[in-house]
């Protein structure tokens, strides 16, 4: 187990290991091999030259997550001064690639003379997010993951635009068309409609729930007021490329508000599958298919068009104990946002990993599992100390949940501890908590 | 929300959450809350279920004279012509019961509510109304009700009533029970009933009917348990007194990564005898990583860690050594659950010291520890060997006799050794002369003056290799008494004392634990282990360990051999291979590594090696995990009821290899999405075939047996390490992960 391999841990563990960091940046298809100005430029037999360069690899490569918070660390970055005495930087940056330097993909590896490059950990993957020259002869690269994607407010791309919806109402146009993962339902609850519909098709009274297909539009209301299915069809019109669910009526339903109770995704697409409930999968489903991707018709994208970790968003840790998630986007956000407000509902957490990918974790407080390979002797480390402020404990938990679209929230819970001496409580939302009443 | 004691006419009420137990405890008296002292006196074994329904308790019967609550003088006949029972409850299989949930006595003539298979009713003698369809382990709320002369009536989770004309009474008895109507018993869950002593009003029947809805079926009752715990999980982040460490860390530490648990070893206490490392006490403490900073310029590594300690606690290493990865340091292992606290020190030798007290664990043997259950240290090592022979330094220091006679001769065999060749030494081989016409025998040095009235311990570990095989001979130095080790009692005369024959090695047979109390005198005492005269030519006998040991307790100790398990509020286990009421059927794993000292190919067919075996249902039947020989395959085995179900997992075995076997059942819940009971079995985190049984029963306390079946006919023939037993079912990944 662990991250390292066999040799690479034996290396590791010797008294003073042979080891040395370096960084592979590959711009337009040409692969530059750096090392620490200092260290000897051929590491090992098997590769090529890594040439003296880096000054500095700015302080410390990190990652992780925070006991504290759920949300996904936007602010990895690394920035490396690299020596450019001869001007080959210069001549790479100004050259034909110029174009091509920023994105391009930045491997930060911890190699040892004594293993085989096969073995070699890599550190950080990410790509070039900016240089500069602070200096004559030194160039800095600032790495970042491969995260624009997350930082962009695009969540949901969709919009209702008069080019796809000429005779859309003033009041739907320009709105993002909503995402809908799960149920979302006032069945037994308000009983009046989850789900405000935008009113898009003034002409042919329809009226838009999602993008995507819903999986079932179980019951559509009129001011409140549930309406006889025989008074609408439930339509999946392709616009200009685009899957879309409308209720369709057969008559105009004047000003009057539509709203409806609904189911979200399936696993398929075309509301053939399941429908997605599980947080783990909704998490990764929205960072492929809405965060970095933008699917608009057909099979679901593919995994492979998102760095995220699958394995661990496969985790079936919400599954087992039966946690569904309801989500519904329907304002243009942040997709870290959107993402966190997942986390932040089933307290899971995320963070990048070495590989430059979005990996899923769950603190189960309740395991007993012990890994007993990763051990440390008290001798061996150093700085030990406490840094979790008091300040920050707290005695109890306010949890709003059961966010309904059209009403708020509808639950409140607390959980506390009496055994403890604060007076701390903390209140924290569950955005995409289960939104439907049993 | 009108609550039942706001309703005239409450006769009794009977609440799971009144009880202040653990999961899994037997239930003493039912407390009557109404305030009219009905208190339902327990047959003796129902069972406590915590957070069943909405977070709310059960009661589980199964179907036996012992799981009953009832009162004798409850006053049916008297008072409850007119009625009306709730409840909340989950039925069961019917078996021979006729799925009795509240009723009186009187078999036939019987009144009160239930299930008769497929609905819930309200049954007046053999007038029955039904309520409406429930299903078999589905949990509902219901009431019956009678008005005497008039009809009876049932509803089911807020239903109309279903009624049915009544014709009157069938002289039902005066007592009131769950689970039994005086002819038959019944499989249920019970959380909540009511009794009132009138047919109550619609309105009232509908304030009762949200009562219970509210209270056990909340509006999202599923949603709520999910929100709560993931608001435990929230709280348990933010209120970590011991706090994140940040600590620096060799670079070696990119091993880890991102929540992955990690362990700080430090060291407590005072050095006992031994210097250095290896002879120290020590402490785990577990972690899990949160962020980890690598510093290319310092070449080292900051990591911030969680403190999870009092949820994972590991501690006391017996056979620690200096190297950082050496396989040993993962044995012996003191494991603290947060809900269900057990301990197990792996020890070789232990005096229980109370067996009333589960805290007070033992006292242990020369380079042993024993620990509490909350990790504590409670004894020392102590050096306290007289005679320990291991043969490491081959025949040096022993007296031996027979030899040279006829090719008679105790040998140094280096290739046939006890457990593994990394931690034990050479046997020697005894092999009789042809013709053998001496006693061929091997005497330990005598022991240096034991204290008088205080008891010794005697264990041998050997093999007959053909024929018969090895005695032993002990003496008494004070009076030149020997040891009979049929009386218990020393003689005057000399006493050749047999030991059993074995093709194989066996270190769970009986013959390691001999106590033997001294006498009155401090006296020294003389081993022999020999061949006697009598017998064979060519008889080949191996002896692995011979070791006799001043325990320096007074008489009447009870001494053990092997792992002592205990749990909280259980008793301690007193023998070697029968640790009780550790184990639940209803739920779990069991798990540890395995070094076969032989290899599957090598086999005899009916050469079974058992891990473990499981008496469940008075013995009747069992759970079991062991190699099976003949198929070449791991086997996790459950008989119930006459019934064998199998889980296997097909795997050769390599002698010397270390295996991580583990086996895993569910319970009635059906958890991790598998069916009820399924069975399974893992061989280095890899499941094999599952396998579905019925339902096990338990009678606790039961045996356990490690390393052996129940009648000590089939041991493993190897090492064990690091035991583990799960009262959860994990799930696959979390057994992969078990080192």
């Amino acid at each position: 187990m662990g991250r390292l391999s066999a040799a690479m841990r034996a290396e590791l563990q010797q008294q003073a290991p042979d080891v040395a960091f370096l960084l592979a940046i590959t711009i337009a298809g040409t692969t530059y091999r750096w090392g620490a100005v200092g260290e000897p430029g051929r590491i090992h037999a098997g590769t090529g030259l890594y040439e003296p360069r880096v000054v500095s690899w700015g302080g410390s490569i990190e990652r992780g997550v925070s006991p504290t918070e759920s949300g996904l660390d936007l602010s990895n970055d690394v920035d490396v001064l690299l020596n450019d005495h001869d001007q080959a930087i210069t001549t790479i940056l100004e050259g034909a690639a110029r174009n091509s330097v920023r994105g391009a993909t930045a491997v930060i590896y911890l190699a040892s003379r004594n293993v085989g490059p096969g073995d070699w950990l890599t550190l950080y993957s990410g790509r070039i997010e900016t240089y500069s020259q602070p200096s004559p002869l030194l160039w800095s690269f600032r790495l970042a993951p491969h995260d624009q994607p997350l930082r962009r407010e695009s969540v949901p791309k969709p919009k209702i635009l008069v080019s796809d919806w000429p005779t859309a109402a003033l009041a739907a146009r320009d709105l993002p068309a909503p995402i809908l993962y799960g149920r979302v339902s006032s069945s037994n609850g308000t009983n009046d409609g989850a789900v405000a519909c935008h009113y898009v098709d003034s002409v042919g009274f329809r009226y838009l729930v999602c993008a995507g297909r819903a999986k079932a539009v179980e019951t559509v209301y009129k001011d409140g007021v549930s309406v006889a299915a025989a008074n609408y069809a439930i339509t999946y019109p392709v616009v200009n490329g685009r899957l879309y669910t409308v209720i369709d009526f057969t008559a105009t339903q004047g000003t009057s508000t539509i709203t409806c109770d609904a189911q979200g995704y399936d696993s398929v697409g075309d509301g053939s599958g399941t429908l997605i409930t599980d947080p783990a999968a909704i998490a990764k489903h929205l960072l492929v298919n809405w965060i970095y991707g933008d699917w608009q018709n057909g099979a679901w994208l593919s995994d492979s068009t998102a760095p995220v970790d699958v394995t661990s968003f496969g985790s079936t840790f919400f599954s087992t104990r039966g946690y569904e998630a309801s989500v519904y986007v329907a304002t243009k956000r942040r997709g870290v946002d959107v993402l966190n407000d997942l986390l932040k509902s089933f307290e899971a957490k995320a963070c990048w990993t070495a590989a430059g990918t979005i990996t899923l974790k769950v603190e189960d407080f309740t395991s007993w599992s012990y890994v007993s390979d990763l051990v440390l002797r008290e001798d061996e480390i150093s700085g030990w100390g406490l840094t979790y402020a008091v300040a920050q404990l707290v005695d109890k938990i306010e949890l709003q949940y059961a966010l309904l679209p059209t009403g708020g929230y509808t639950r409140r819970l607390t959980v506390s501890d009496l055994g403890t001496g604060e007076q701390a409580p903390e209140g924290i939302d569950a955005p995409f908590s289960p939104a439907f009443f049993l | 929300m009108a609550i039942p004691s706001d309703i005239p006419t409450l006769y009794a009420w009977y609440k799971a959450s009144t009880f202040t137990l653990q999961e899994g405890e037997t239930c003493g008296n039912w407390i009557d809350s109404s305030g009219n002292g009905r208190t339902l006196v327990t047959g003796g074994t129902p069972v406590y279920r915590a957070n069943v329904l909405s977070g709310y308790p059960c009661i589980q019967y199964v179907l036996s004279e012992a799981d009953v609550h009832s009162l004798g003088s409850f006053g049916w006949l008297a008072n409850l012509a007119n009625c009306t029972i709730f409840a909340v409850f989950a039925p069961g299989a019917l078996g021979g019961g006729n799925g009795s949930i509240f009723s009186s006595l009187g078999g036939s003539n019987h009144e009160g509510i239930g299930w008769n298979g497929t609905q819930v009713r309200m049954r007046n003698g053999a007038q029955n109304a039904l309520g409406g369809a429930s299903s078999q382990d589905v949990w509902c709320y219901m009431y019956g009700c009678q008005t005497t002369g008039v009809h009876v009536g049932c509803s089911l989770n807020g239903g109309s009533e279903v009624t049915t004309a009544s014709s009157g009474r069938a002289a039902p008895d005066a007592g009131g029970s769950l689970a039994l109507d005086g002819g038959a018993y019944t499989n249920c869950r019970v959380a909540e009933v009511i009794v009132f002593a009138s047919d109550l009003s619609a309105g009232n029947k509908t304030l009762m009917n949200e009562y219970l809805r509210d209270k056990f079926f909340g509006v999202a009752p599923a949603q709520q348990e999910q929100m709560r715990d993931m608001a435990s999980r929230r709280l348990w982040m933010r209120r970590r007194p011991s706090g994140l460490f940040e600590v620096t860390a060799p670079l070696s530490m990119l091993d880890a990564d991102i929540l992955d648990r990690i362990a700080v070893e430090s060291q407590v206490g005072p050095a006992p005898a031994a210097a250095g490392w290896g002879g120290r006490k020590w402490q785990r403490r577990a972690f899990s990583l949160q962020r980890i900073t690598c510093g290319p310029g310092a070449a080292n590594v900051t990591l911030h860690l969680l403190d999870r300690r009092p949820l994972d606690v590991l501690l006391w290493d017996s056979a620690r050594t200096d190297e950082r990865n050496a396989s040993a340091r993962q044995s012996g292992v003191a494991r603290l659950s947060k809900t269900v606290a057990f301990t197990f020190a792996r020890l070789s030798q232990a005096w229980v010291e109370n067996p009333a007290d589960p805290t007070a664990v033992v006292a242990c043997g020369q380079r042993e520890r024993a620990i509490n259950r909350i990790g504590e240290y409670l004894e020392e090592a102590r050096t306290n060997e007289i005679t320990r022979s291991s043969f490491a330094g081959g025949t040096t220091g022993l007296t031996l006799v027979g030899t040279g006679t006829n090719g008679s001769a105790i040998a140094v065999d280096a290739a046939d050794l006890f457990f593994d060749a990394a931690t034990t030494p050479n046997s020697l081989r005894f092999t009789a002369g042809n013709p053998h016409a001496a006693e061929l025998r091997c005497t330990f040095p005598a022991t240096a003056s034991i204290t008088a009235n205080t008891v010794c311990r005697l264990s041998i570990d050997h093999k007959t290799d053909n024929a018969e095989g090895l005695y032993w001979r002990l003496q008494r130095g004070v009076d030149s008494q020997f040891w009979n080790d049929s009386s218990a009692a020393w003689q005057s005369g000399s006493v050749d004392n047999s030991m059993p024959t074995h093709s194989d090695r066996d270190p769970a047979d009986r013959h390691h634990s001999k106590k033997i109390d001294v006498g009155t005198s401090a006296t020294t005492l003389t081993l022999s282990v020999f061949l006697q005269t009598s017998g064979t030519a060519s008889r080949v006998s191996h002896l692995y360990h011979a070791q006799l040991e001043n325990g320096n307790f007074a008489t009447g100790r009870i001494v053990t051999d092997g792992a002592v398990v205990t749990r909280v509020k259980t008793e301690l286990s007193h023998e070697v291979t029968t640790a009780a009421k550790i184990y639940d059927p209803a739920l779990g794993a069991f798990w540890c590594q395995v070094t076969p000292d032989w290899s599957s190919a090598d086999l005899g067919s009916t050469e079974d090696q058992y891990v473990f075996w499981m008496e469940t249902n008075g013995g009747a039947d069992h759970d079991a995990l062991f190699y099976d020989a003949s198929a070449g395959s791991w086997v996790f085995e459950r008989k119930v009821g006459g019934s064998t179900y199998t889980a296997t997992k097909t795997a050769s075995v390599t002698r010397g290899t270390t295996y991580s076997i583990g086996c895993r059942w569910t319970g009635v819940e059906a958890e991790l999405g598998l069916t009820a009971y399924t069975i399974s079995v893992f061989v280095d985190g890899v499941k094999g075939t599952d396998a579905v049984s019925a339902a096990p029963t338990f009678t606790s306390p039961e045996n356990l047996y490690r390393g052996s079946d129940a009648t000590f006919a089939k041991h493993i023939n190897g090492a064990m390490r690091e035991l583990r037993i799960l009262p959860y079912a994990p799930t696959d990944e979390e057994i992969a992960r078990l080192p």
